[in-house]
């Protein structure tokens, strides 16, 4: 019975999307609702955003590498439209333009879908959910160290303690750099070699670079910038530039602050972390948890997208993906859904008149019963 | 336990050599192929044994947290891993080869060239590149032959020697890119195993010197 509808239906879905039942949604509310609870409880609200706005939008907030994977589509009066393939642009441009009139900062907090043409794999999937927050409004660290600090505590209310957060400074690196006057595709190709810790490609780099042996040799050591405390010191004995000591000095507030609450053992350092450096200005981070192969979020400061929107406002943030973060929380064990099962009755539609049937129905569930309406089997 | 995925085929015997140099030694089980995945002695490391082609794929996806495999592969493949050493052995090239007298723009003055190769995207950014149209026909062997039998005009395949070259009447046209053995290891792992990371890539630099 069951088996012949199959023939006339649609089995195939587009790759890269996902629905999800049983277990796995109470599972996924779950976290979702523990993470909300831990974000509210540190003073953000939450805001809800709409699944499509003006392509032109979102492009402020990407990078070249994310624009081309919109799904984009066209309004009745030809103007270009994307599904949201981010929230942070949407939360920027909701309050540079709505919320004008507020306290700073802004903190606000969201979950939701954002879709992404992706190259399948990779742990990449072309819709997937976030959840994520932003506070606005302020430029100083206490800010940064708040949404680090938040972010820890997240993870910890997860159950989830095999986790690392490694942080970045935009600053380190741009300081480096702009001593160095490359031009534009020379310093793409740099920044491309420290992304991937490539040494033997960098060691090519610098070769013709008209600097001294001894600052070649420290950008070839660049990417081993990563680890403990002892980075940080490391780097300041050997950097010059104003920029890259004030980037580190940040970073060095930070973890001072993550060791005053015990919780240095979730922080460590990569200086060599160089993605997204046309958005980000401030501290990068990369969350990173055992066995996940990926990185279960990130963020970071970025004070120059609110100005596209009209209201020039410092702001960082973070987000996790939750089809990442999902693993780790059931390796955790922190997870008991409760069945409800024992609570359930069926009654049967055999048994009695219709009218019978659902005249008791109503009044037991009104009393609080989990009923469920069947035929005995 | 660190994991650490190894290149079947051409790199196998000389992976084996330097990590035994590095004093990491690689179970006999993984090296007979009787296992493709084994601890050793120590109980320290963990091998996989994987295609080469495969090899940077068990890396990103944190199955392994580390891996050596030659830079061909990852021009291919483009992971998103750290490439933090170069081991040097394994040298070899990757070029674009024909018949003798070929050059790269001459079937493309009129029409698109057909190309023959085990690594499409390398040959397809290549030609792209230079402004070329080609068609790019991906083969899982004996890409030689292609030329002489009239499927493509040229080939982009892996020379150590050119010998093959030779013996099927082809020449290197122009060289894409050189190649040797390269460490790759998890972006997630390098943070989370960080102690185990730096101890084996300590122990490969010391084998280096």
């Amino acid at each position: 019975m069951k088996n012949s509808r199959a023939n006339n239906l649609r089995p195939m879905i587009p790759q890269g999307v996902q629905c999800y039942f049983g277990e796995e949604v109470n599972r996924r509310r779950k976290v979702e609702s523990i993470l909300a609870g831990t974000m509210k409880n540190w003073g953000f609200q939450e805001i809800i955003l709409p699944f499509f706005d003006y392509l032109e939008d979102f492009s402020y907030g990407l990078g070249p590498h994310i624009s081309d994977k919109v799904y984009r589509f066209l309004d009745r009066d030809g103007s270009l439209l994307a599904l949201r393939p981010d929230l942070t642009t949407l939360v920027a441009k909701t309050v540079a333009t709505r919320m004008t009139d507020q306290p700073l900062p802004i903190k606000l907090f969201y979950s939701g879908e954002v879709f992404r043409q992706e190259r399948a794999g990779a742990g990449k999937q072309k819709e997937f959910y976030q959840i994520g927050l932003e506070s606005m409004g302020v430029a100083k660290t206490w800010a940064d160290i708040e949404v680090i600090l938040l972010a820890v505590e997240c993870l910890l209310q997860l159950g989830v303690e095999d986790f690392k957060i490694a942080l970045g400074h935009v600053g380190f690196f741009n300081g480096i750099v702009s001593v160095l006057n490359l031009p534009p595709e020379r310093a793409d190709a740099f920044r491309d070699a420290v992304d991937h810790k490539d040494s033997a490609w960098l060691c090519k780099e610098v070769e013709d670079m008209e600097i001294s042996p001894e600052k070649k040799r420290f950008l070839v050591e660049l990417p081993n910038f990563a680890g403990g405390r002892e980075v940080i010191d490391l780097a300041l004995s050997v950097v010059e530039n104003a920029r890259s000591r004030e980037a580190l000095n940040e970073l060095g507030k930070i973890h001072s602050v993550g060791e005053s609450l015990g919780l240095q053992s979730y922080l460590t350092f990569d200086l060599a972390e160089v993605r997204g450096l046309d958005y980000y200005t401030g501290i990068v981070f990369k969350i990173y948890g055992r066995p996940q192969g990926f990185e279960l979020g990130g963020g970071g400061r970025y004070d120059g997208l609110l100005s596209k929107f009209g209201w020039d406002l410092p702001a960082v943030g973070f987000s996790f993906t939750m089809d990442r973060v999902l693993p780790l929380v059931q390796d955790a064990g922190k997870l008991e859904v409760p069945s409800h099962d024992s609570e359930e009755y069926v009654i049967s539609t055999e048994s009695a008149s219709l009218s019978e049937i659902f005249k008791q129905v109503w009044r037991l569930r009104r009393q609080g019963l989990r009923i469920h309406v069947g035929t005995r089997t | 336990m660190f994991t650490m995925a190894l290149s079947k085929g051409r790199l196998l015997d000389k992976t084996v050599e330097f990590l035994a140099r590095a004093g990491i030694d690689v179970p006999e089980d993984i090296l007979s192929s009787r296992r493709l995945i084994a601890p050793d002695a120590t109980g320290s490391y963990q091998f996989l044994l994987v295609k080469p082609m495969d090899l940077p794929t068990y890396v990103e996806y944190g199955v392994a947290a580390a891996g050596i495999c030659g830079r061909d592969v990852l021009l291919e493949v483009s992971p998103d891993l750290h490439q933090p050493l170069d081991l040097k052995f394994g040298r070899c090239r990757l070029v674009l080869a024909g018949k003798a007298g070929d050059t790269v723009e001459k079937h493309n003055l009129l029409s698109t060239t057909r190309v023959a190769t085990k690594y499409p995207r390398v040959a397809e950014r290549f030609f792209r590149s230079r402004g070329l149209p080609a068609e790019v026909i991906y083969l899982s062997g004996s890409v030689e032959l292609a030329p002489n039998l009239g499927l493509a005009e040229t080939i982009v395949d892996l020379v150590e020697t050119g010998r093959t070259l030779a013996e099927n009447g082809l020449v290197a046209l122009e060289e894409i890119a050189e190649s040797s053995a390269r460490v790759v290891i998890n972006r997630a792992s390098f943070h989370i195993q960080y102690a185990e990371v730096q101890e084996f890539l300590g122990k490969l630099r010391k084998a280096l010197e």
